[in-house]
């Protein structure tokens, strides 16, 4: 079987990639002298964390999308089509633009305003019948809080409208322990719920009607799957930024390299392949000292533009 | 077994589509559903599928109102095949079938050799077992449609409800599918409902037929359907 070979290979390519995110940066440490005391400082505070936020990032994103793709039986959806990061990103306009103070800093915001719009969006489930409807509305939300960030970043100084900015594209690198320890919790109750709800997303692939027919308990099911995609894609959003394509474009990958559509292979074959790809977008970034998001954007771009073309 | 009591069904500030009307569908037969455009075909398999609450009266599948009933409790009643093709890519012919089972199946639908056995046999009853490793994809809509109602045979459910099973298929295949259904009525003691437009092809392969002409039912053999007024009234 296909997956019975391809998942030691992807698990092999992540340590690899794991072990050149230790070894590579500013300074360049051979992988041997990797776990010497003189340095353990620049190996644990700065590149494990970061080592440990591009794989949670990426397997969330990755998980996120494929929720998301399968929900509303579109190929193009992703992790932030129903408005997550709109939310996020309103709550650190907030911060940063309104002067609205608040615990945590800007990942305490971005988290405030994802949830605002988890809440939203759960509320609007229980009253609408089908997903596209869920659809439409989770993108006007989206239209709509972009509207107020724009409104904040026309008042705002040029000072704070910088530092707003520079969240938006991204970083994996501006997480402490403490943070990660949160983060990495978030995350780990985004996929739990994600493990558990894998029959459901195959259900889903028949359509509403039928999904029905074979047990589904729509609601229910559509409510747990936005909670996960919101602790996945909403906590990487917080602490990271928005970081784009990536969601999108990995289930694709998935897809065509394991060849199933069986959530129950996609949904690890997703996470894996998320976390290498962000991996090694993380190393180009790194490289020439670009933004993440940059990076993400330029390797998944031709992905979507491929799944475009092939229809 | 299908039973209506007294069912109403409709839309506030219109005319009801059905009004106190009753009749029973027995086990084994092949019945088609059959009204114009608008008579509320479609409607009537909602409410059977609890989806369409009723404005009066009771449904029973069986011992169960579909009403008052959970997805699954319904799943191990009754299932449905619809029109729609299946859109999932790389999916095959044999994992389509598979999901029929996922009523019955735990929280990850891991099969057990019951599970396997039953997917087999459905395949094999719609003649489809050497295309089992196909990809949907690949697939004609003929095949597509036997495919869904092999899903429907290994959700092993008492009742079989069909949208318009026939919808856009060819002649042969039409017929195919119907002969299909009549087998599976009488030789496995299932119920099967099935809408269609095909009016000659409904009479002359059906066990019973189901009129709707607003806001009555009318159940009866095709020669009996045939002769009455509604019929007339609607189709000559």
């Amino acid at each position: 079987m296909r997956a019975r070979l391809l998942f030691p290979l992807l698990i092999v390519l992540t340590v690899g990639l794991q072990l050149a995110e230790l070894a590579f940066g500013s300074v360049a440490i051979p992988l041997r002298e990797l776990f010497d005391a003189e340095n353990a400082s620049v190996i644990v505070d700065i590149r494990l964390i970061k080592m440990v936020v591009a794989t949670l990032v990426g397997i969330s994103l990755s998980v996120s999308g494929l929720q998301m793709q399968t929900l509303f039986s579109n190929p193009l959806a992703g992790p932030y089509v129903l408005g997550l990061s709109s939310g996020a990103s309103l709550g650190v306009a907030l911060l940063l633009l309104g002067g609205v103070a608040g615990p945590m800093g800007i990942a305490g915001a971005a988290l405030c305003g994802s949830g605002v719009v988890m809440l939203l969006l759960l509320g609007v489930n229980a009253r609408v019948r089908d997903g596209m409807s869920l659809l439409i509305l989770g993108i006007m939300f989206s239209s709509a809080v972009g509207a107020i960030v724009q409104i904040l970043q026309f008042l705002s100084r040029e000072s704070a409208l910088k530092s707003y900015v520079v969240w938006t594209m991204g970083s994996l690198g501006e997480v402490t322990w403490p943070q990660l320890w949160i983060l990495a919790g978030i995350i780990l109750v985004g996929l739990l719920i994600a493990v558990f709800t894998v029959k459901d997303l195959n259900l889903m692939m028949f359509g509403p009607v039928l999904a029905r027919s074979m047990g589904l308990d729509l609601r229910r099911s559509r409510s747990l799957i936005l909670l996960s995609t919101t602790l996945l894609a909403g906590g990487v959003t917080a602490f990271c930024g928005p970081i784009g394509f990536i969601g999108l474009a990995v289930p694709h990958i998935a897809r065509g390299l394991f060849r199933s559509a069986d959530s129950r292979i996609l949904l690890p074959a997703s996470a894996i392949i998320g976390a290498d790809i962000l991996l090694g977008c993380d190393l180009i970034s790194r490289m020439f000292v670009l933004p993440i998001n940059s990076i993400t954007a330029l390797v998944g771009i031709p992905v979507v533009i491929y799944v475009i073309l092939r229809k | 077994m299908i039973r209506l009591k007294d069912v109403t069904i409709g839309y506030k500030g219109t005319e009801p589509l059905l009004l106190n009307q009753s009749c029973e569908i027995p086990a084994g037969t092949l019945t088609a559903l059959i009204g114009r455009n608008g008579s509320g075909k479609s409607t009537l398999l909602r409410a059977l599928c609890g989806t369409q609450p009723l404005l009066g009266g009771e449904i029973l599948l069986g011992d169960l109102n579909p009403a008052k009933s959970t997805a699954a409790e319904l799943a191990s009643r009754l299932s449905i095949v619809t029109t729609g093709r299946v859109d999932a890519r790389h999916m095959t012919a044999r994992q389509l079938v598979e999901m029929g089972r996922a009523p019955l199946t735990g929280l990850f639908g891991r099969m057990h050799a019951g599970d396997y056995e039953a997917v087999d046999k459905a395949l094999e009853r719609v003649g489809l077992s050497s295309l089992a490793d196909r990809e949907i994809s690949g697939l004609s809509d003929g095949e597509h449609q036997r495919l869904m109602i092999a899903r429907a045979l290994a959700q092993d459910t008492p009742i079989i409800l069909l949208d318009e099973p026939t919808g856009f298929l060819d002649v042969p295949n039409r017929k195919a599918v119907t002969s299909l259904l009549k087998d599976l009525a009488h030789n496995q003691g299932k119920t099967i409902l099935y809408s269609t437009h095909e009016l000659d092809l409904a009479l002359s392969a059906s066990d019973l037929i189901l009129h709707i002409s607003r806001p009555n039912l009318m159940l009866g053999t095709p020669d009996e359907v045939k002769q009455s007024q509604a019929y007339i009234a609607d189709f000559r």
